[in-house]
């Protein structure tokens, strides 16, 4: 047996050996090529920490916009730079992140020399993060997508790059597959309790009143309503609602747990950090469920996660109730899903509540902004196919 | 565990550090741990299921081997068999089965039932075929005289779930795996240098080629109908060597890990494409399931000395079920009738030709490969619809416009991986490589780690036949 080991110990020398002249070969040649193919953001990660004052890391929410009719198509973070022009605003956007993604990208930090190594930032950067309540859902949370992002989160990491390069052809990543994930989603539906109960982990007593036990005997009603006078269109949208809003956070959700993962890799990095609540669609929550139901699984979970942001010590910006995602319904892009993709005027308002947090004590009253790009600006713009849709809505009393 | 995942690499040394490290008579205990330990990394719900058919089986072939009354055997023998096949037929083929249906919809409805609709829909226990075969095999051939049965239940669960072979083959008998399990071995370093050969040669052709053939191929099938004549035949072309360099790379890899624990498991393929006929390509092509078909399933129905008429229906019934055991699905169906129709004209039609000629030989080989390349289509399509799209692309009758896009890497990769399993190597690689210059060795070792780390395929694909 000593002799077969010393044998393979070896070889395995000789294959160190050979890996590390690969590793250089493969770095000069070809690793470039690669994170353009397999990892779009990541340099883009890396010139936002490089070169950033603030960085903002989000999803889709930060640069959607309607194209036939949002004149005004900066992004949350275009107009943050635009209100702050005396800091480098640096964004990073992937639709479909979350915070498990988001922490991984922190791995590419200038002050993070090896995964497991942290120094002190010194030049005070802001890190500031799009959450978005729907991310922590069963719906998100088990998408189709995710092995692919995983894939591309390989990237973002300073270990060998051939290291890297080796764990994507041995698939080292979360790599379960669309029909994998769609079971457990369909699992959860089915099995996991969000019917009536008390809820205390949020500092007060909250109760959830709901007659339906799961997402499946809830979505199987609305599939089962026979009622001649409900469109189709409202019938999917509700469907897809409860798909997306109905849960119950907890400690134990995955997203949860990363959004703390990401106060304490800032906390060791001395980098400053701003969750910023994003508005969801609480209109049409209200409008398809009567103002009962489904609102209040989408209040307690802004609760919960409010809640555990103070106790973690995390500066926030809050924009659950942002009045203007409130006022009208069409300022939501997107009127067939439950997005949060907004108009011109969510996004500059957003934006405008981040100056304030990140400007604090210092803060002033803004100008107004008038981007030079694009035409004549119209915050009021209407949006045809969205009040289109809402038209439909209107032809229901209520869907319960 | 695939054996293309980093946690495999890790897996492995530490099995086989403490297999060796242990005394003789419990290092068959440390390998079924570490077996079951391989199979629920996946899912621990399937260990269970594993666990309980090879229970039912061990159990089966106990009773039938202490009665004397045939009527008894005989019911044991049949409820073991139904059991697996029953399992097989829940786990895998219920839900194609249901389709639709308003059982299967009542079905899920059900909070009892909605699991398994649930399972069947997305999920199949990995590698339940090839288990269930070889537990079957065992009853068989202790039912046949040909085994006695093993006394020890946890020694027959490491004969079934022996984690090498577990989940795509080759599907071993018991006879041969079952005394290798427990013979005294010390390790022998030309055992395990033999083993990491065909470890390495075998992920150099499942990562580096078979992984990246699929991207391509899976390109080209995410929308045919844009691809033009010779995009499709190069897409088919391309798909028979996925496959084949997927299962063949895992199959050296099998062999590979056994033969670290000194255990010598059968080849499961023999340079298929050298086959001059349909016949002799499934004699060279995943012979462990072949085997296991003339075994069980072609001799007992009557096999080939009863004539022509028999020999066509044992055939037919062979491949039928082959295209079924291979997938849950109707394309599957006609991939399996169809080897059946060339297996019986090549064996009725075809055979009869005969010129003496190294042309008409090379004619024959082509011939073969080009019958087995255009049936895989059906292997390969998710519905009938899509097959038959394809065949009409192949046939010119709705050319697309695009050309289907294979880097240089990609055929420099099949090429080095096809030469060198069918124009230079005669023996197993492992065999082969031993016979190289030492510099010649070891510049193709550099060759296959460079190309596995550099380039593998990034598609997130399992082995092609884990999932069966």
């Amino acid at each position: 047996m000593k002799t077969i080991l010393i044998h393979i110990a070896i070889r395995l020398g000789f294959v160190a050996i050979v890996f590390i002249g690969f590793n250089f070969i493969y770095q000069k040649e070809f690793y470039a090529s690669d994170v353009q193919k397999y990892s779009m953001v990541k340099n883009r990660i890396d010139s936002a920490f490089h070169n950033g004052d603030i960085v903002y890391l989000g999803e889709s929410s930060n640069t959607s916009y309607n194209p036939w009719t949002d004149t005004l198509k900066e992004s949350i973070s275009d107009f943050l730079q635009l209100y702050i022009p005396s800091q480098k605003v640096e964004a990073v956007t992937h639709e479909s992140y979350h915070p498990g993604l988001f922490k991984q990208m922190l791995n590419l930090q200038p002050n993070i020399h090896l995964p497991w190594e942290f120094m002190a930032s010194h030049d005070d950067q802001t890190i500031i993060l799009g959450v978005n309540i729907r991310t922590c859902g069963p719906t998100a949370v088990f998408s189709g997508n995710e092995a692919s992002n995983q894939q591309e989160a390989l990237f973002y990491s300073k270990r060998p790059s051939l290291l890297t390069r080796l764990f994507l052809s041995l698939k080292y990543y979360d790599h379960r597959d669309a029909l994998e994930m769609e079971r457990l989603k369909f699992q959860w539906w089915r099995s996991v309790d969000i019917s009536g109960k008390y809820l205390s982990n949020i500092g007060q007593d909250y109760y959830i009143s709901n007659k339906y036990k799961t997402v499946k005997t809830w979505i199987d009603a609305l599939a089962s309503d026979q009622r001649p006078e409900l469109p189709v269109q409202v019938k999917n949208m509700a469907d897809a609602y409860v798909k997306e809003f109905a849960f119950l956070l907890d400690d134990d959700n995955v997203r949860v747990q990363d959004l703390k993962e990401i106060v304490s890799i800032c906390n060791k990095l001395s980098l400053r950090l701003i969750f910023h609540i994003l508005p969801p669609n609480k209109q049409h929550a209200n409008a398809l469920f009567n103002h009962c139901e489904l609102i209040q699984y989408l209040d307690y979970n802004y609760l919960f996660l409010k809640k555990r942001f103070s106790e973690w010590g995390v500066t926030v910006v809050d924009n659950y109730n942002l009045p203007e995602a409130n006022e009208k319904v069409s300022r939501f892009t997107d009127q067939w899903y439950p997005t949060e993709h907004y108009d011109a005027t969510i996004r500059k308002a957003i934006a405008k509540s981040l100056v304030s947090v990140i400007e604090g004590q210092n803060s002033r009253t803004l100008k107004e902004v008038f981007p030079t790009r694009n035409n004549e600006p119209n915050f009021n713009i209407k949006m045809p196919y969205s009040d289109s849709l809402i038209g439909v809505w209107k032809q229901v009393k209520w869907l319960k | 565990m695939l054996f293309n995942s980093v946690e495999f690499w890790f897996f492995l040394p530490i099995v086989w550090l403490v297999y060796f490290v242990m005394p003789f008579k419990i290092r068959w205990v440390w390998l079924l741990i570490a077996s079951y330990y391989f199979y629920s990394y996946w899912k621990l719900e399937f260990a269970g299921l594993m666990l309980f058919t090879s229970f039912l089986d061990w159990f089966a072939a106990k009773q039938l081997h202490k009665s004397e009354i045939k009527w008894k055997r005989l019911t044991w023998l049949w409820l073991a068999i139904l059991s697996d096949i029953g399992m097989l037929f829940l786990f895998k083929y219920f839900n194609f089965a249901l389709g639709d249906s308003n059982l299967a919809k009542s079905m899920y409805q059900s909070q009892w039932t909605a699991w398994i609709i649930e399972l069947g829909k997305y999920t199949i226990p990995a590698g339940i075929s090839f288990y269930t075969f070889q537990s079957i095999s065992y009853v068989v051939d202790v039912y046949r005289g040909d085994e006695t049965p093993e006394k020890s239940l946890p020694k027959f669960l490491l004969y079934v779930s022996f984690f090498p072979q577990l989940v795509a083959g080759p599907i071993e008998r018991f006879g041969r795996l079952h005394s290798q399990l427990f013979a005294q071995y010390s390790p022998r370093w030309e055992d395990v240098r033999n083993g990491l050969r065909l470890l390495i040669f075998g992920l150099f052709l499942k990562v580096a080629i078979a992984d990246n053939l699929a991207g391509v191929v899976d390109d080209f099938y995410a929308n045919p109908s844009k691809y033009n004549l010779l995009s499709t035949w190069v897409a088919t072309f391309l798909f028979t060597f996925q496959v084949y360099l997927d299962f063949f790379g895992y199959s050296l890899l099998a062999q590979g890990a056994a033969l670290l624990f000194g255990i010598h498991l059968m080849d499961n393929f023999n340079k298929p494409f050298l086959a001059k006929s349909i016949p002799e390509f499934w004699h060279r092509w995943h012979i462990s399931l072949s085997t296991w078909f003339r075994d069980y399933v072609f001799i007992p129905v009557g096999g080939n000395k009863n004539g022509p008429v028999v020999l066509a229906f044992a055939v037919m019934l062979v491949f039928f079920t082959s295209g079924l055991w291979h997938g849950a699905n109707i394309t599957m169906i006609y991939f399996g009738l169809s080897q059946g129709f060339l297996y019986l004209f090549d064996r009725f039609i075809f055979k009869n030709i005969q010129i003496q000629s190294v042309v008409w030989e090379r004619f024959k080989q082509i011939k073969t490969g080009l019958f087995f390349m255009i049936t895989l289509v059906f292997f390969r399509s998710g519905t009938i619809e899509q097959a038959k799209l394809v065949y009409k692309q192949m046939l010119g009758s709705n050319l697309g416009i695009e050309n289907i896009h294979v880097g240089l890497l990609i055929w420099l990769f099949l090429i080095v991986g096809v030469v060198l399993d069918n124009n230079i190597m005669k023996e197993r690689a492992d065999s082969w490589l031993g016979k190289l210059p030492f510099i010649a060795r070891w510049s193709l070792y550099v060759f296959f780690i460079g190309s596995i780390a550099m380039f593998g395929g990034a598609v997130n694909h399992p082995f092609v036949y884990f999932q069966f």
